[in-house]
């Protein structure tokens, strides 16, 4: 008897999922309002059958953007944001706009600092092992957009912090942490 | 918005504009005397090989060290018995070597311009002195850097007096306050000298000789602000005189910091010929 109740709401569940996942389409209803109404429709199978609205709403978000292949999250990203100051005139904002591209906006350097470079990494990690992105040396800013490419290897799992590094005499310039803005 | 942590960048960056405190001030405390005149040309230079950290330990130099060479003009001018002018004119080349690339500065940095009041006393003499450091017109985006760019005011006292248990012995002793700008904190210099000729022409003297920043911010997250503004150094030295003529003298120094924080290690040689009317 258990056994035939969850067969019939499981096929119930997958009709009304797909029913729904059609008329979000359709109608143009939100995650968030296809999500209430498959509650409210469940409520009663949801008492008695919790994982069946869990497994229901699951099957649900998968349906709405077409079975697409589901995020997982990451370190950082894409819209994170890391602002940076210090020596030098050295400041700006690097903003993680792809997966393999971060974009630094008005960035600046009074040109002073001898061997920049731009560089990423683990905070907890040492600088001189940092990803560099971009060798500037003594090249002045003054408020530039540069965009940079992650190399091969480099995820959003493997960086949070954004830094300005003056290689000739191994020190930080000026960096800051991603985060959500 | 994150500022930058302190680092050996800061450290030379102190270390160049510190260095100009060891200008070849030969003043003492004794009055010139109405018309002498002084003149003294000289040149020193340093090799930095190593630093003392914000704690005061000894680090390696950031890249592959520094090396710093000043020529100077110095010149006293007794305007009366009691008043003596007194000006020191620097050139200076200062060269930072980075891990791949060598950085030089050449130019004239900061002159030094005082006036001079002397008392005498039945024991020695005792001395004020006040005047200003001058920028000579260098870039302060240069790197290294001369100096700070700003007219830094300067006051100081001095106490100097005879051994006369010792042939031509003298002691003297300095202590000042120098305003700094460009985000450096105001300075206490201070110098101790005392020696004798006791061969007929050459004389021979030690030193020691320092600063102290007003700035003392252990303990506290070493950005490079708080780096740039607290830093002391007390340094030995030794120097040798030698008597060309009545008028005419040579002499060679040595000196090498014993210790401090935020300042530059390294030996430091001066050659100089002197001459007095």
């Amino acid at each position: 008897m258990t056994k035939m109740r969850i067969a019939v709401a499981v096929v119930a569940a997958i009709v009304f999922v797909a029913a729904n996942a059609m008329a979000a389409e359709r109608f143009g209803l939100d995650d968030n309002q296809v999500r209430r109404a498959i509650a409210s429709i469940f409520s009663p199978v949801a008492a008695v059958l919790p994982p069946v609205a869990d497994a229901a709403s699951a099957l649900h978000r998968r349906a709405a953007c077409g079975f697409c292949r589901v995020e997982t999250p990451t370190l950082v990203r894409i819209g994170d944001v890391a602002t940076f100051s210090g020596q030098h005139g050295v400041s700006g904002t690097a903003t993680i706009i792809a997966r393999d591209t971060i974009r630094v906006t008005n960035l600046r350097h009074d040109g002073s600092a001898p061997g920049l470079d731009l560089r990423i990494g683990l905070a907890t990690k040492q600088r001189q092992n940092f990803t560099v992105l971009r060798v500037t040396g003594r090249q002045s800013f003054q408020n530039a957009t540069l965009d940079l490419t992650l190399p091969p290897g480099a995820d959003l799992n493997s960086f949070d912090t954004f830094t300005v590094w003056c290689y000739e005499f191994t020190v930080i310039i000026a960096e800051g942490k991603f985060r959500r803005p | 918005m994150k500022r930058s942590r302190a680092g050996p960048l800061a450290i030379v960056v102190i270390t160049m504009m510190a260095l100009t405190l060891a200008a070849p001030l030969r003043a003492d405390a004794w009055a010139r005397g109405r018309n002498a005149v002084y003149a003294y040309l000289g040149v020193a230079t340093i090799d930095a090989d190593t630093a003392f950290d914000s704690s005061g330990d000894r680090v390696p130099f950031p890249g592959r060290g520094a090396r710093q060479t000043r020529f100077s003009v110095y010149a006293e001018a007794g305007l009366s018995d009691s008043v003596t002018f007194v000006a020191n004119v620097p050139y200076q080349r200062v060269t930072s070597r980075g891990v791949f690339n060598d950085f030089t500065t050449a130019g004239g940095s900061d002159a030094d311009v005082r006036l001079r009041f002397t008392r005498n006393t039945g024991r020695g003499a005792i001395a004020i002195e006040g005047g200003v450091f001058i920028p000579l017109g260098y870039d302060t985006r240069d790197f290294p850097q001369l100096g700070t760019g700003s007219v830094d005011p300067i006051v100081n006292v001095a106490y100097g007096t005879s051994i006369a248990a010792l042939p031509d012995g003298f002691l003297s002793l300095q202590a000042g306050y120098r305003h700094r700008g460009g985000g450096l904190s105001d300075e206490l210099p201070y110098s101790a000298k005392a020696g004798a000729f006791f061969l007929p022409r050459l004389g021979t003297f030690v030193a020691l000789r320092g600063w102290k920043s007003r700035g003392d911010f252990r303990g506290l997250d070493p950005t490079y602000e708080l780096v740039a503004a607290d830093s002391e150094q007390l340094a030995a030295a030794a120097e040798v005189y030698f008597r060309v003529t009545s008028r005419v003298d040579v002499n060679a120094t040595w000196s090498r910091a014993i210790r401090g924080r935020n300042s530059a290690i390294g030996n430091e040689w001066s050659i100089g010929i002197a001459a007095h009317r």
